[in-house]
This record gives C-alpha cells, structure tokens and sequence, in this order.
C-alpha cells in the first residue's frame, strides 16, 4: 500500500493545524461529526494494549481536516490526488447537510431527505430503520459495491450507481428514485461515493495506526510533515481506484446469433437453455454447488457476506462486543445465494447485467467469477464466451422452467462431466 | 634612442613572458598528465581490490537470518476437519487442521510467517533470477497446498486445482485487485500481483468453508516460514541496514510475548536488527495463549 505523492498543499497544511489545534481544546465535540469506524479500530487493536483515546482523537481529527463534517464536507483541493475530479463540491453541499428548501423550491440535505434513515449519516448502513429490514443496509465505508460493471476489488463506476438509484435493488428495500431530477441524482452519487472514500481512508488509515508503537499520534505537532505525506498517500490510494473505475468496465463479448434472444430460433434458442442448463449444474460454472440443485438458492447457507463476516469472532463475547460497537441491528444474518427461480434480480434482469454478475463475479458476496478459458492455455477447462451466454440464457429461463422437471442425477453425475476434459 | 631601448627592453620583456608561460603550461600539462595517470592506476587498483575483496568477502555484503519457534507448553494434538460439503469427493482424503500445527516430537510451530516490514534499500541480485517467477497456489484433496505462500510483487500466483470437484479462491487483500474465481476440476487461473499488501492475506474457498490458507506478497523477497520443526532462515539480507522483522501467524496474528531471543523483540512481536553477518535469533519460546 505505497504511493508516490509529491504535493506541497498550504491549504491542507492549514487545516490539518486547524483540525489538529480545535481537537486539543476539545472543542469538536459540539459539531455534528462522522462516526469512527469502531469495528475496524477495535478489531486492529492489540489485543492487550487498546488505542489510546487521544490517538482516536486525534483520527477523528484528520478526518475531519480532510473530509470536513457531515453538515460541511470538505473536497480535498488538490490536484495530484484528484478527489475534486471525483466529486463535485457544488453537488457535494446539495447532497449534505440539513433537509431545507430555498425560496426557489430547490431541496438541500438530500442525503438526509433520502438515504440517512437507512443507511445512516455516515454510511455506515446503521441508520434508524436499518434493524427492520431484511436484509440489512449497505455500509458503504468498506468502499465495496456489489451491483457493478467492473470485477472485484475495483469500484463501480457513475452509472453503475446511478443504475442502482434509478431502478433501487429488486427483492430488497432498496427502493427507486427515478422521480428525483437529474441534478439530484448526481448529487446522491457523488455523496455516496465521498462517504465511501472517507470511510475507506479511515480503514487504511486505522491499519496506519495499529503499525504505530504504542500510544503514538498519526500525525502530531512534531510528525505534521510525514504526516501530511502519510495522509495523502492513503487518500490518493483510494481515489486512484475510484479514478480507473471505468477502464475496468467489463466489455461483454459478442452473442452468437444462436443464442441473441433477439434473433434466435426457438429451437435454437432451446437448444442454447439445455446446454445452459449443464454448465450450471457442471464442475466448470459450479453453480449447483450454492444455488442448489434446483436453483432454489439453497445449496450454501452458512456464509456470511464481507460486512458480516467482519463482525463475526468466533468467540461470543467478542462477536458481541462488536455487533454493539457496530449499532448494528440483530441477528447477523448469513448470506443467501439468490434463488434463481423467482426471476427477482437484483443487479438488473438485462442479460448484460447477469453478464457482469458471472464475469465479475458478486464484490463482498462471495459469488466468485465464472472461469474463462485461458488464451494462452487453450487445453485448460474453462467457458468460453459462447458457453457464457447459453449460461445467461438458462439462468433467464430458470423462473419459466417446470419445478417437475427431474433434479439433476447425483454428486457423481457432476464428477462424471469433468470426464471429456 | 632612449625610445628604441624602451621599446626593445619592452619587447623582450614580452618575448620572454611569452616563452616563460609556454614553458609553464607545458609544464603544467606534464603535471596534469601525470596526475592522470597516477588516477588511472589509482581507480584500476582500487577496481581490483574491489573485485577481489567482493569475491573472497562476498558474505560481508549479505547476511543469514535464522531462527526457530517453539510451542512452550505441552502440543496440543493434531485436528482434523470434517467436510461438509462434496462429502463424496472430499471425505476421501484425511485434512488436517492447519491453522496450528505443531510438532509433538520436539514442539516446532510449522507456518510461523517471518517478514521483512519495509522494503529495503539493496536486495541481493540472487533474488533477480525469481523476481517475476510463477509461484503456485494449489487445491489438492480439499485443502491448499502449500497452506502458506510466500510471494514477492512482479510474481504471478497460479492457481491450481488437482481434485475432481470445482473450487474457488478468495483473497483478503488491501492493495492488490485479485479476483474471486472459480477453478474448475483440473484447471488453474492466473493472478499477477502487483502491489505490497501490508498484512498477510488470508485466502478462502467458500464453497468448502474448511479451507484456508496464507499468502505473504512484499515488494521484496525477503520472507520466510517456518518448516515442520519451527526453523527458519532468510537468506541474503543487505547488511548495514536497519531493518525490522514482523513475526506473524494465522491463529495468532502478530506472535507477541516469546521469549528467548537472542534480540529484543517488540510487544507486536516485532525484531529490529542491523546485521554484520548472518544471525541466529536461537529458540524462540511462544506462550500458548496467543493461540486462544
């Protein structure tokens, strides 16, 4: 986690001084500020010798230099990190703040107005409804989105997020904000992807922390130097991922006509479902394995998704211990592998978006990545692209397909398909 | 006439000026070559003294770090886990419990993980022949072999797997982009890692949730694990640099509070050391407790 950053920033400079002087008089406790990530702190402690409250503090203070506070954030000028490219600081206020509207009828606080009852004001998904609903909201802190053009470990891109408010999540209580003008949309967008980028700092930042000996400030009057470096190199680590966001976009490839829905036969198109309907129960495509043999999503029940998993020690007293420092609602719910067979999508319903859900692969779930044949290793196993889509086609078909039909032989049945190979 | 004599004692006063200084900057141009010369001979001695001292003194450059770990208390017997899942294919192999593996004989923690925290400013060209080698990850009999990996950035993982059932691997990581993929029956992917993670990652197969397994990438090659019987050994070290070692195990995370070093180790279980030579760190005794 090294980045070169080379910037000589008197603004920043300034604030940090600011940030770092309010906190010693202790006067920062009256503002409105974001919530530290507690979970992430308490689980990179030493076990025996916890953080000291003014090296909290003091986090909490170059945070707020650096991302201001949730009724003024503040979008880092600075052109070698480049978070002012990523979020418009114009949109940025009209998302934040209060929910008021001027004399002109234009809303402000959008956020607040829309997302924070669920999601809440720091994005950390623990907002006041967030314990009636199944399943729970998004934390968007560890900056992982499932719902997306690109693979894992990169981000989404704008109009991945802007798909996600304009249709809402299908099957959850993620509803659609299609009614909201265009501008408030891009509002919403961008102060999703600013608590996302702050809360991932503070994660690396914490990681920082926990490397420091015992008792020793992230950045202090005497390390205000490196500090300064340390906090642009963990700022610019993230918006570079946000930056390349979208050349990573997955390009689908082409669909033979035989099995485009739009061209297709219905013999053809039949004949491209039964092929489908082997690879999904096959030991390349593996589907089987966690939505069940008859995609009824019932194949792999005791995983938890990434935001769960985190909070789930084995031992109990530690589980329970973080479930409250999360205000996280219970129980923790395990994750379930989607039932196929209700034609409920969540990503999306277009055969492109259940394109990208088998290239990519489901981020913080843990759908992996379909596996592709290897160019440069042709006599390995893999899907090539055409098998890809008679996979799409037979998951689209699965919610038509008669529950009578018989369930695929046996375990051994599945071995036995590795046998051409 | 007084003139003329004026006129020819300034004109000799200039011709001998003239031939005075010439003889001077010949002489000065002797004086220059020789200097020269006495360099040249200067650096090719210095270059063979060099080349001779770097020759017989070459483990003056480089040093050994060596070490070994011990349980410090009775070992606690060997596990095994029991599959949950293609019990058909996977209840055919025996798989051990190896998140603590310790050896009955003589205590030895296997997969102890000693890493070098920072990069360091020279890293022996022994290492140049590796530094963008293939390094494997495989899925045999329902576990990962090996259970830990030690990878450097500019390497690529090959992820292998041997069993008749499909697996998928999912990484842990801060810095690098790795994907979570399927492994079909016999086949393998590629991941190239780019990036230094700042804490081992751990990687999992989620369709068989017993599996787990370690991978360590540094942006340098200086890492090790511990073998059966606890040793281990870093070869190659620069020597003359400060240097800080992280001691680090699955179970355990940072492994704290040993004793019997032959260094101070840190509450984070951490060493610094500046090297002449190679060194033994000697037994080093973990308490049972950070295994808890």
């Amino acid at each position: 986690m090294k980045f070169k950053t080379e910037t000589n920033n008197s603004c920043f400079r300034f604030g940090l001084c600011l940030a770092l002087a309010v906190g010693m008089l202790g006067c920062g406790n009256e503002t409105l500020r974001f919530h530290l990530d507690m979970v992430w702190i308490r689980s990179n402690e030493d076990p025996e010798v916890a953080f000291q409250p003014e090296q909290l503090q003091n986090l909490s203070n170059v945070l707020g230099a650096v991302f201001g506070t949730p009724n003024k954030p503040h979008v880092l000028q600075d052109s070698d990190i480049g978070v002012e490219k990523l979020v418009n600081r114009d949109l940025l206020q009209l998302a934040a703040g209060p929910v008021w509207n001027d004399p002109q009828g234009k809303s402000h606080g959008l956020y607040r107005k829309h997302c924070a009852h669920c999601h809440g004001v720091s994005g950390d998904g623990a907002g006041s409804t967030a314990a009636y609903l199944n399943p729970y909201p998004r934390d968007y802190r560890r900056g992982i989105f499932k719902f997306k053009s690109t693979p894992k470990g990169e981000k989404p891109t704008n109009s991945d997020l802007e798909k996600t408010l304009l249709e809402g999540i299908p099957g959850t209580s993620m509803p659609s904000f299609v009614l909201l003008p265009d501008d408030e949309i891009a509002a919403l967008v961008d102060y999703v992807k600013f608590l996302s980028i702050r809360g991932e700092v503070e994660r690396n930042l914490v990681l920082e922390l926990s490397d420091l000996e015992e008792g020793e400030l992230l950045v202090s009057d005497e390390t205000l130097e490196d500090g300064k470096e340390l906090i642009q190199d963990a700022v610019s680590f993230v918006v570079n991922r946000w930056s390349r966001a979208e050349s990573k976009v997955a390009i689908p490839a082409a669909c033979p006509s035989s099995a485009d829905p739009r061209t297709a036969t219905g013999e053809e198109m039949e004949r491209s479902i039964t092929r489908g309907y082997h690879l999904f129960h096959g030991v390349i495509a593996n589907c089987f394995t966690c939505h069940g043999e008859t995609a009824l999503g019932d194949g792999q029940l005791d995983l938890f998704d990434d935001w769960t998993e985190e909070l789930q020690p084995k031992d109990p007293e530690r589980h329970a211990e973080l479930m409250s420092l999360a205000q996280r609602p219970q129980p923790a719910r395990n994750l379930r592998p989607r039932n196929l067979r209700l034609g409920i999508y969540r990503g999306g319903r277009r055969p492109l978006d259940i394109y990208w859900r088998l290239i990519n692969g489901i981020d913080g779930a843990k759908m992996p990545q379909v596996p592709m044949v290897d160019p440069n290793d042709p006599g390995k196993p893999g899907m090539s692209d055409s098998d890809l889509w008679d996979l799409i086609n037979y998951v689209r078909s699965l919610p038509y397909e008669t529950l009578s039909r018989p369930a695929y032989q046996s375990q051994t049945d599945h071995v036995q398909l590795t046998k051409p190979l | 006439m007084a003139d003329s004599t004026c006129a020819l004692r300034i004109g000799g006063a200039v011709l001998f000026f003239a031939v005075g200084s010439r003889k001077i900057l010949w002489r000065r141009k002797e004086v220059l070559d020789m200097i020269h010369l006495q360099i040249k001979y200067l650096c090719l001695l210095v270059a063979c003294t060099a080349s001779t001292f770097s020759q017989i003194g070459w483990s003056a450059e480089w040093g050994n770090l060596k070490g070994r770990f011990i349980y410090d208390g009775s070992p606690p017997a060997p596990k095994k886990l029991v599959p949950t899942k293609d019990v058909a294919f996977c209840g055919k192999h025996k798989i051990p419990d190896e998140r603590l593996i310790v050896n009955p004989e003589n205590q030895g923690i296997a997969d102890i993980v000693i890493y070098l925290r920072r990069k360091p400013s020279r890293i022996s060209p022994v290492y140049d022949a590796t530094a963008t080698a293939e390094v494997t990850l495989d899925n045999i009999d329902c576990r990962f072999e090996p259970h830990v990996q030690l990878v450097r950035s500019g390497q690529t993982l090959v992820i292998g797997n041997k069993d008749a059932v499909g697996h998928n691997t999912n990484f842990t990581v801060f810095a690098n982009s790795l994907p979570n993929s399927l492994v079909p029956a016999l086949g393998s992917f590629r991941a190239k890692l780019t990036e230094t993670e700042p804490r081992p990652a751990k990687v999992a197969c989620n369709i068989h949730p017993w599996m787990s397994a370690v991978v360590v990438i540094k942006d340098h090659p200086y890492t090790a694990k511990t073998d059966k019987n606890g040793y281990f050994e870093i070869k190659h070290l620069p020597v003359g640099e400060n240097m800080q070692f992280q001691f680090w195990h699955e179970t355990a995370g940072y492994v704290r509070k040993v004793t019997g070093a032959k260094a101070k180790v840190s509450k984070k279980g951490r060493v610094k050391l500046n090297l002449d030579g190679d060194f033994d760190l000697g037994e080093i005794k973990v308490p049972p407790a950070i295994f808890e």
